[in-house]
């Protein structure tokens, strides 16, 4: 039999060859390019609030994939900004992609089974019926992630301004290294060390310093030093 | 000797460095004159004056630095060639007793914060650790009288311009 069915992300579909509509539609004899068509009439049923959408779109088939998904694509996505599909305009893009190019394969796999001699159309009939179950679980996961994330990431709680301007700055620029006395931005030391006490210094310059030493140049914070 | 060549490179850069700012600020700290040696930049020295309020007022005094070439990992050798009665600085060779040109010395500090210092030192005398120990002591017995008009006999003698 010609049909395929198939599940997906919440999206139930099934798609097969519409033997009784096999008729060129007015609008598509005027189009002057040769070609053979696919012609999808679509019902749109979702499971739980039962709206129901007919709706027909066409893609010419070059034997090229990507151009069916295209429009496959468009379609979904044209649906969505109507506000008709709820569930569909929430997905991520990747997954109408996917759900666009799963559609577009079944369609071509249907074409290349089917005799075109006759033809230059083949009519199909695609039902689509979306769980919103399914759907709106996916969603709430998608966005518990993303707080999760917000919550991680301390996104959401900021931080008292004073707490801001007590936080020390380093101007690379013009603050000195003081050992030698040249700005911390140096082109001949590229690497600065950090001492505990905050204190940065190029890390030539610092070790050199801390052979015969043990203190931080600038506030003689005590290193560590070998028990010997 | 390689090392030794960048421990040289380092000290003269740092001094050239030094030397900059002390011509920059030269306006900004009226009390300290330091200049370097024309031939040798290891060689400076320094025209301080006394503080106010000290017996060291109203003299110039002359620092002579010599500057090792581990600088600023070692600190400088600096001595007064201006005579001074100071419980602080030898009487006859002018050699300081002063932490921060010993144990105490950070490369953080530069020729120009070490005449600070110095000038410091004149103000506020540690007798505990002595190099002069006549001025110590009188320090020490808390003859603060005798100690002042010494050190100001001093000034005048060696630290202020002939009258005449």
């Amino acid at each position: 039999m010609a049909m395929i069915n198939s599940a997906f992300h919440g999206c139930e579909y099934s798609l097969v060859v519409d033997q009784h509509n096999e008729s060129m539609p007015e609008h598509y004899k005027r189009d002057q390019q040769q070609g053979h068509y696919l012609i999808f009439r679509v019902d749109f049923v979702r499971s739980s609030s039962a709206i129901y959408v007919q709706k027909e779109y066409t893609s010419l088939l070059t034997s090229s994939k990507k151009e069916v998904r295209q429009d496959t694509r468009r379609w979904i996505y044209q649906l969505g900004q109507r506000g008709v599909t709820r569930g569909l305009r929430g997905l991520p893009r990747h997954v109408t992609n996917s759900l666009a190019q799963e559609i577009a394969s079944s369609a071509l796999e249907l074409a290349a089974r089917h005799d075109f001699a006759a033809a230059r159309l083949l009519p199909l009939y695609l039902r689509m019926t979306v769980d919103d179950d399914a759907l709106e679980l996916e969603h709430a996961m998608r966005e518990s992630e993303s707080a999760a994330r917000e919550i991680r990431s301390g996104t959401v709680v900021s931080v008292a301004k004073s707490s801001i301007e007590a936080l020390e700055e380093v101007n690379l620029k013009t603050d000195c290294c003081m050992v030698c006395l040249d700005k911390l931005s140096s082109r001949s030391q590229k690497v600065l060390l950090r001492m505990p006490c905050s204190h940065l210094y190029h890390k030539n310059c610092i070790v050199r310093w801390l052979e015969t030493n043990h203190v931080c140049p600038v506030c003689r914070y005590a290193m560590p030093t070998d028990p010997s | 000797m390689e090392l030794n060549h960048l421990v040289l490179q380092a000290s003269r850069a740092r001094l050239f460095k030094e030397l900059k700012e002390v011509q920059r600020e030269k306006v900004a700290d009226p009390d300290i004159q330091l200049t370097c040696d024309d031939n040798n930049i290891f060689k400076w020295t320094a025209l301080i004056k006394g503080p106010s309020e000290t017996p060291f007022e109203g003299g110039v005094f002359q620092l002579a630095f010599a500057v090792p070439e581990q600088y600023p990992l070692q600190p400088p050798q600096v001595r007064f060639l201006t005579k001074i009665f100071h419980p602080n600085v030898h009487f006859k060779t002018g050699e300081i007793c002063l932490d921060i040109l010993k144990n105490a010395w950070s490369p953080a500090w530069t020729l120009q914060s070490v005449c600070r210092a110095i000038i410091a030192l004149m103000a506020h005398p540690e007798p505990d650790s002595p190099l002069n120990c006549d001025s110590g002591n009188l320090l020490r017995s808390g003859d603060i009288r005798g100690y002042q008009s010494m050190a100001r006999m001093y000034t005048r003698l060696a630290a202020m311009p002939k009258k005449g």
